[in-house]
């Protein structure tokens, strides 16, 4: 006599949606992969972004070097002409520049006494 | 096995191989960045931390109008590395005119051994341009300070100097170096290869504090007048050293201090260290007849003589066994005090001392300020030399009232003329009137009165008395038209260094109230040594006579006769 096949309980079917994506069959070592990865992607991309920031940063600090050292020559040269200015001020030199030129010192100098200045309309 | 499968395991062998790699990298980042840290961090910094002392500015010096004195400025020095030049010989040789040197003396210098060696300092712009421009291997430009004076020999004597160490030597740059010379900073900073500090990079800043200001009570335009005619005498006289002194008789305040020979403190290194000293601080001198005025005020003040007292003038006086001649041995018969001041009689003044007494005319000599320095804020001033009383002979009171035996500087005796000049008060000479500390805070000096020296009436008198020398006596030739001018000459003998005088050198000077009724100024020149000897007094008030109406005309004087 054959016996009916006994009945045993079978996988269940997939699901309308796990028929539509079967990736997600990706077992936890592939997925810490893929997530080591896009890690060290993203450090990379840091990285990358450290060094454009501090290429910038160095570039600008030389930058910041070569006019801090233009502004000392410049400050260098301002002074080294003010005390050209003075030099030519001085009233030695004017009094002997005024005789080069033929010029003689008044014999008096008249003073003005304006009295005591009234504020008035 | 499928396809699919293979590429998973070969995906996951890739994995393993990248982890393990990153974890050896990571192993070995680690036993750097943690286990060898401290050496790499002490290794990077040797290499570049740098610490730098950040020198102060070094206060600049203006007169009382703001003129500029004394600034420090940066100047190129040349400096070569002998190892990076490729032909030493040949630079030495190329740099050589340019520099002004012996090119000999430049290859031996560059082949000396040294790694770092100075080839020229402190040089002039147009030929660090020039050094700049030949671009030599090897050989490098770097500023200094340079302390620069605008107006060259102008108040140098007053000024001092400064060495290139930056010390300040004599005169202000001496006496207030350390105000002047500010405090040093800190800087520690790291530096890339080409000496550049990185943006990144350490940078520990301490501040220096620059040096305060100094705004003096010199006046440049009565300076450089003042200089002027202290030179035009002196050439003409051949004189060996000569003093004007030119003092606000109201505060002390000194408006010129002019002293012969002079130097130039932008070249110090060609200059006489004899004309660093500042003559009218430091050089004592027999005042000779200028002292006869203050011998009659203390007089006239203590009431051992008046106005109206007279004595009959022999041509000498005789004193402790001594007999003390008039110059060139004039007679002029009867004097009353002004006579004495006019005709500058010794026998005159002895007949004062000798009423005053020696006790009391000692007493007002200190109380004029006389063998003590005066307190003024100049270096290396000396205190003239009045004898104790207890060492005086007899015959010292009689010398002393005209002046020898007794020892002033400039400074003393033009100090004491103003008390005369100003109603009777003695005040301390001072040059710096304001310090500009760099925070911002301005500390001013104010005129300090010592003591009163002599009643209002009687420096009255006594400008009355001198404006007589200079209207009717001896002193004529200093006269202004238009002005009263109270004044007095002196001429005294040098001593020599066993005690004795020399015969035929003398030292001639001329002191002058300007103008008498209201002084504003009080001025005393000295000239040592002048040619004409005993006429010497006469180039003295004739640069008394050349300065004037630069005083007046800075005071903006009226005539006031």
């Amino acid at each position: 006599m054959r016996r009916a096949p006994r009945l045993r309980a079978g996988r269940p079917l997939p699901t309308r949606q796990q028929r539509r994506s079967p990736a997600v069959t990706l077992g936890a070592a592939p997925r810490l992969f893929l997530l080591s990865a896009g890690a060290l992607a993203t450090a990379f991309l840091a990285s990358l972004l450290y060094l454009h920031f501090a290429t910038a940063i160095a570039t600008g600090g030389y930058e910041l070097h070569a006019l801090e050292s233009r502004r000392a020559e410049l400050q260098r040269e301002h002074d080294l002409l003010e005390v050209q200015l003075r030099r030519l001020d001085a009233p030695t030199r004017i009094e002997s520049e005024a005789r080069r030129l033929g010029l003689a010192k008044a014999a008096r100098v008249f003073v003005i006494d304006t009295g005591a200045i009234v504020a008035g309309r | 096995m499928g396809t699919g499968s293979l590429s998973l395991v070969r995906l996951y062998a890739l994995f393993v191989v990248f982890v393990a790699l990153s974890l050896v990298l990571a192993a070995r980042l680690s036993y750097w960045q943690l286990a060898q840290r401290a050496d790499l961090v002490a290794q990077a910094q040797r290499q570049v931390r740098q610490a730098e002392a950040i020198l102060p500015r070094r206060g600049a010096v203006y007169d009382r109008h703001g003129s500029l004195l004394a600034t420090t400025v940066s100047l190129q020095s040349v400096y070569a590395i002998p190892q990076q030049m490729p032909d030493r010989a040949a630079a030495a040789k190329e740099l050589a005119p340019t520099l002004g040197v012996d090119a000999e003396t430049l290859r031996v210098r560059l082949e000396g051994g040294a790694e770092w060696v100075y080839l020229a300092r402190r040089i002039p712009e147009d030929v660090s341009a020039k050094v700049k421009a030949e671009a030599l291997p090897g050989v490098g430009l770097r500023p200094e300070p340079k302390r620069t004076y605008p107006n060259d020999a102008v108040g140098a004597a007053l000024l001092g100097f400064v060495t290139d160490d930056g010390d300040g030597q004599y005169g202000l740059e001496g006496r207030y170096d350390a105000t002047l010379r500010g405090l040093p900073g800190h800087l520690v900073v790291e530096r890339d290869p080409a000496n550049r500090a990185l943006a990144v990079g350490l940078r520990e800043v301490t501040a220096p504090t620059d040096g305060s200001d100094l705004v003096l009570t010199l006046d440049l335009v009565i300076q450089s007048a003042a200089e002027r005619e202290l030179a035009r005498v002196m050439t003409a006289e051949r004189a060996t050293g000569g003093t004007i002194v030119v003092m606000d008789p109201d505060s002390g305040a000194l408006l010129a201090v002019a002293s012969a020979p002079g130097f130039d403190p932008n070249a110090v290194a060609r200059a006489n260290p004899e004309s660093f000293r500042d003559r009218a601080v430091s050089s004592m001198y027999e005042p000779g007849s200028t002292m006869k005025p203050l011998t009659v005020a203390a007089a006239l003040d203590a009431g051992a003589i008046d106005l109206t007292s007279s004595y009959e003038d022999k041509g000498y006086a005789v004193i402790g066994g001594r007999v003390l001649h008039n110059a060139q041995g004039k007679s002029y018969g009867r004097l009353d005090i002004s006579g004495i001041l006019e005709k500058s009689a010794n026998a005159g003044a002895v007949f004062v001392a000798q009423r005053l007494g020696a006790e009391r005319l000692y007493r007002s000599f200190e109380a004029f300020g006389l063998g003590k320095p005066t307190g003024v804020d100049l270096a290396f001033e000396a205190s003239g030399q009045l004898r104790p009383l207890r060492d005086w002979y007899p015959v010292d009171l009689g010398t002393a009232a005209f002046g020898q035996g007794v020892s002033v500087t400039p400074l003393q005796l033009a100090t004491a003329y103003a008390a005369l000049a100003n109603g009777g008060t003695l005040y301390r000479p001072y040059i710096v009137a304001e310090q500009r500390r760099s925070d911002g805070t301005v500390e001013r000096a104010a005129p300090q009165a010592v003591r009163r020296v002599v009643a209002p009436e009687t420096a009255a008198a006594m400008r009355r008395l001198l404006t007589n020398v200079i209207d009717r006596g001896i002193a004529h030739a200093a006269a202004m038209p238009g002005y009263s001018v109270a004044g007095k000459t002196g001429t005294a003998q040098i001593a020599s260094p066993d005690g004795r005088y020399l015969d035929d050198e003398y030292i001639s000077s001329f002191a002058a109230l300007l103008p008498a009724r209201d002084p504003r100024y009080v001025v005393v020149v000295v000239l040592e040594r002048p040619e004409s000897r005993l006429l010497g007094t006469l180039s003295a008030m004739s640069a008394f006579k050349g300065l004037a109406p630069d005083l007046l005309r800075v005071a903006r004087l009226d005539p006031d006769r």
